[in-house]
């Protein structure tokens, strides 16, 4: 458990997949909700309570709450390979708003802190859809550098979406 | 002046085993896609197996893997279209040519048009995308003159023989991809899935 000025961020158990569950099944596309074929994810209960079950290496995932013990959101790394030295960093919170200020600020070093120093990766990239303005502020606040942006990714809500690659390097690569 | 080609792409079949090991076991195949050098072959004959089981026959494949052929040269590579999203009507393509000999040239470009001729006319796909090393500039530069953008750089991306390299996602939509054929629908005259069909179709009605 990493307890911080604003926040306590933990690793989700299952018993967090009741009160979580509405961040995954929002009308919004987002692309921490995307899967790998940029699909998005949208689990029953049932499965998602199976997901935070699973030790799975590839993926971990963190709850975020507030001093109060009242729940944020979640924050999490996935795609964590064998073969390369990234991971994706994902956030998804009940109060976006929540990104620009302290709470925000101290999931990313969290998440910072995690991949760098714990796991030793090299970098974390993580996507942003043309919708995500709010959270891509986040992030480039938080040092990830756009890569560039990946057209017509994802068809939802009548349209087709762009999304944008960032990434942020260990203090030693970059 | 019309290309001709008698190179085609077709579904693997279990006589195509050994050489799709062969050809995954070369450390030119892990550096420029992907592999464990460390896999015993038993295990990469069972990966094998498990890809050509799956996929093209299936109504709605999540992948699908194809030999690349040729009349002159049997099979040359192979070509695996991954995470096919039916929804997003995307794919990623990731190519490969085996006989080192074949790489540079009309064969890797009419095998490379021939993976998105396939992609967009008969799985009609939206969005063709392909992940690329930089110090695979023959690959990316071939998929840049077939109308590929460059859309994303990942720096120092990818880990090989201790060293970090570059990447670079292309993406290819299909009105793009269109607007190229149509473009350079002279050149490319002799090159199209229609063509090879019925050249296949008129060899093995001539075949005794």
């Amino acid at each position: 458990m990493h307890t911080g000025s604003h926040t306590v961020i933990r690793n989700t158990d299952p018993d967090d997949s009741v009160l979580l569950w509405p961040l995954y099944g929002g009308a919004a596309p987002r692309s921490a909700l995307l899967d790998q074929r940029r699909e998005p994810i949208r689990p029953t209960r049932a499965e998602l309570r199976e997901i935070f079950t699973k030790t799975e290496p590839s993926a971990q995932f963190f709850t975020v709450e507030n001093m109060a013990g009242e729940l944020l959101g979640q924050c999490a790394l996935r795609g964590i390979g064998r073969e390369q030295a990234y991971a994706e960093a994902t956030l998804l919170l009940f109060d976006e708003a929540l990104a620009a200020a302290a709470p925000g600020a101290e999931v990313a070093a969290f998440l910072k802190e995690r991949a760098f120093r714990r796991l030793g990766l090299v970098k974390l990239v993580t996507h942003c859809l043309d919708t995500e303005g709010t959270m891509r502020a986040y992030w480039a606040a938080h040092g990830f550098v756009p890569c560039g942006t990946q057209r017509d990714v994802l068809w939802a809500k009548g349209r087709w979406h762009n999304q944008d690659v960032l990434s942020c390097f260990a203090p030693e690569y970059a | 002046m019309p290309i001709s080609t008698d190179t085609f792409i077709r579904r693997a079949e279990r006589e195509d085993l050994d050489t799709v090991v062969a050809w995954m076991q070369e450390p030119d195949f892990q550096q420029f896609l992907y592999g464990d050098p460390a896999r015993s072959p038993r295990q990469l004959r069972e990966q094998i197996v498990s890809m050509l089981g799956w996929t093209a026959g299936h109504t709605m494949p999540g992948a699908v893997y194809l030999i690349i052929d040729s009349k002159e040269h049997g099979p040359i590579g192979m070509l695996s279209l991954q995470n096919i999203s039916w929804r997003n009507r995307s794919c990623s393509i990731d190519l490969y040519i085996g006989n080192a000999r074949l790489r540079n040239g009309i064969v890797s470009g009419v095998a490379t048009y021939r993976a998105l001729e396939y992609c967009f006319d008969e799985l009609n796909l939206h969005r063709a995308a392909a992940f690329i090393y930089a110090f695979n500039a023959p690959s990316w530069r071939l998929f840049e003159r077939f109308g590929g953008v460059r859309e994303i750089v990942m720096p120092k991306h990818v880990l090989r023989d201790g060293v970090l390299h570059d990447g670079y996602g292309y993406g290819f939509l299909r009105a793009e991809f269109n607007a190229l054929r149509e473009k350079f629908s002279r050149q490319l005259g002799g090159v199209n899935l229609q063509s090879m069909i019925e050249g296949l179709a008129k060899n093995e009605d001539a075949a005794p």
